[in-house]
């Protein structure tokens, strides 16, 4: 997906304006929520679930080649291949290579935000690939053109009349059908994709070390018939999926459905080791899976940011966020967006691109209560903010403007004469806005109230009483 | 990029001693005490239903044939998989024609375990996948005896087990909520799940 998060200034206002994919995000979003709160709440002590989840997570990154060499091992002795790939270039490159060497004129994709982060459909088509999108939402924003906004839904944003007319437009589908008919369509036609594809292209949510086994969640089942059909099943991933055990996903499947979609259990759940053996009937003949990094052992590397490694990918802080809920996730400009997108974009993409997103939030700190493997996200969103200052990253005005104010606040004296000076005017009940720096950005959508003609240290001077305060006796001057 | 180099990046990135030995975390927290087949089958059956799949309680094999016979009413066509516990069901001789999982109307097969506390089925590919995904309607024979009462049981004996190429896990029927979060079925994999639990193993 092309990055456009610098377009953030523009690109949220737009966002705003947009009356009906605010709608829609907001219902999506609230009823998630709504399922989530209710899921946790079944959990004996779901405090101590995310905080064991938190624990795993940490041992995992701190040992991570440690353990990707594990991994790779045992997909390996399986007869499974294991590639490593720098960067989305290098891990294109692997996959075409791969897709070429199997003749593969149509592959058919599961829901993958690595693929989209490393834009790898456009790779496969410029090869002259013909590339299939099988989860539904993203089915439908491929026949649109347009990406997803949100990483468990990826077409919350898009209300059900634009599904009507595209589907009537494609497949003359009369338009008002019903959910079950538009879906019933879309079975139809990506079905023959499975029966046909040569390649099938999965995500992957979980990567487990010791056994040499990746996992899929889903509720369409377009995951199961990706990796299960087709001659060859590609897996990619970024290196931060790894767990250690079959075991440890007791507990990071119980936590990661009830934070997405307040599920206790996806519909379909994969646990894939290695390509069909000899006596199955069915199943993939080649097995890939190719390991990226793109930036991760950057933030693996950054100690104050190293905990973002441990998403599961849950979407829960997107769903929490009063400030994803008015946007939705295409103003945010990339893959990733909400809270985590704000937080990982500048480890992945640097500062100079993302320092939009860090600010795009009241630090309300909802975010950090669901996160069901409890990344301190506002906390981090801080640490960004202030790295994007001491970066040199804000606007001259602002950085001026915050000098200055600093300035005034430590020196009395210069407080006291400014404070008289504010009084000197008669404003009324708020502050015109005077343009100065950084004032003048609070005043643009907020009032700033004017101060009273006088001060309260005037007034305690004047002898300042209330009839109910308790007398006060006065201290003793003392000698030393 | 060679996976010497990569890993070596990350090694770096991760800042660790190598030398020093590795001790994962604790394992996770304890197991469920076994509970009662009978228990575990309502508790099944009430959280599969919440799903939207079905499941027939039956006392006896032979109850479980005619719960069988009466949901094979008006298919015409059927796939199966390899499954030990449908030699006990003479499945070619129900009228059906044995057609490819592709174009059956129905796939009937075991599964190896399942879940009290999600209502989930665990599937071995050893028995074959695409009966359990390709045929609109699934039916899956079980005995109580293999369920097991919650997730954390579960993965905790696959990780016990040799493992088949894949294990797939399917808690109901395919569900899709991608069109404005409207609920449709069938979208992609089986639109209807039926599951008959024989209760007396």
């Amino acid at each position: 997906m092309e990055i456009s998060i610098h377009d953030f200034p523009e690109a949220h206002l737009r966002a705003l304006a947009n009356t009906g994919v605010r709608g829609a995000v907001m219902r999506a979003t609230q009823t998630f929520n709504q399922a989530r709160e209710e899921r946790y709440a079944e959990l004996p002590d779901v405090e101590a679930l995310k905080a064991y989840a938190a624990t795993v997570k940490d041992h995992t990154l701190e040992h991570l080649d440690y353990y990707l060499g594990r991994l790779a091992d045992n997909i390996e002795s399986r007869g499974g291949h294991v590639h490593f790939a720098l960067d989305g270039a290098d891990a294109n490159q692997i996959i075409l290579a791969i897709t070429q060497a199997a003749n593969a004129k149509l592959i058919v994709k599961s829901k993958s935000m690595v693929t989209e982060e490393i834009e790898l459909n456009h790779a496969l088509e410029t090869a002259g690939m013909k590339v299939i999108e099988s989860d539904l939402g993203e089915y439908i924003l491929q026949l649109e053109g347009e990406h997803p906004s949100h990483i468990i839904g990826p077409a919350i944003h898009k209300p059900k009349t634009e599904v009507d007319e595209l589907f009537h437009k494609l497949y003359d589908v009369p338009l008002g059908s019903s959910a079950d008919v538009l879906a019933g369509k879309a079975r139809e036609i990506i079905r023959q994709d499975f029966l046909n594809a040569d390649v099938g292209i999965s995500g992957v949510n979980f990567a487990v070390a010791e056994s040499g086994s990746i996992v899929i969640v889903e509720n369409e089942g377009n995951a199961r018939l990706t990796t299960s059909r087709p001659r060859v099943h590609i897996a990619v991933m970024g290196l931060e999926k790894v767990i250690p055990n079959i075991h440890d996903l007791g507990v990071f499947l119980k936590l990661l459905p009830r934070a997405a979609t307040g599920q206790r259990s996806t519909v379909f759940v994969s646990l894939i080791s290695g390509p069909k053996t000899d006596l199955e009937v069915d199943g993939p003949e080649e097995f890939h899976v190719v390991v990226l990094d793109n930036g991760r052992s950057s933030v693996l590397a950054d100690i104050e940011m190293r905990a973002s490694l441990r998403c599961i990918r849950c979407g829960a802080c997107l769903n929490t966020c009063p400030v994803y809920q008015q946007l939705g996730g295409h103003a945010y400009g990339w893959v990733y967006s909400g809270p985590i997108g704000s937080v990982l974009d500048p480890g992945l993409l640097g500062l100079s691109e993302a320092k939009s997103l860090p600010f795009a939030s009241s630090l309300c700190g909802a975010c950090g209560d669901v996160c069901p493997v409890k990344i301190p996200l506002p906390q981090m969103l801080v640490t960004q903010r202030t790295r994007a200052v001491s970066g040199g990253l804000m606007p001259v005005a602002e950085t001026l403007g915050i000098k200055a104010f600093k300035n005034l606040m430590k020196n009395p004296a210069l407080y006291k004469l400014s404070s008289k000076l504010g009084r000197f005017v008669k404003w009324g009940k708020t502050m015109p806005n005077l343009g100065i720096a950084p004032l003048s950005s609070w005043q643009a959508t907020r009032d700033f109230p004017a101060p009273n003609q006088k001060s309260f240290r005037d007034l305690w001077n004047e002898g300042l009483n209330t009839e109910a305060a308790p007398k006060l006796e006065k201290p003793e001057a003392s000698d030393d | 990029m060679n996976r010497a180099d990569f890993l070596a990046r990350v090694q770096s990135a991760t800042g660790r001693n190598p030398k020093a030995p590795i001790t994962r975390p604790p394992a996770p927290p304890s197991l469920n005490p076994i509970q009662d087949a009978r228990v575990l089958a309502q508790r099944f059956k009430l959280e599969n239903e919440r799903v939207l799949g079905q499941v027939h309680l039956v006392e006896s094999l032979e109850d479980a044939r005619e719960g069988l016979k009466t949901l094979l009413i008006g298919k015409t066509s059927y796939v199966s998989s390899s499954h030990e516990i449908l030699k006990e069901f003479a499945l070619e001789k129900n009228g059906l024609t044995l057609l490819e999982p592709k174009d059956a109307d129905v796939g009937i097969t075991g599964a190896n375990f399942a879940v009290a506390a999600t209502g989930s089925l665990a599937f071995s590919s050893s028995h074959g996948r695409l009966a359990t995904l390709l045929p609109f309607h699934h039916i899956i024979l079980l005995k109580a005896s293999q369920i097991l009462p919650d997730i954390e049981d579960l993965y905790a004996k696959l990780g016990s087990l040799e493992l088949p190429s894949a294990w797939g896990m399917h808690t109901g029927p395919s569900k899709s909520a991608d069109i404005e979060q409207t609920m449709a079925l069938g979208v992609h994999g089986p639109g209807r799940v039926d599951v008959i639990v024989i209760l007396d193993s």
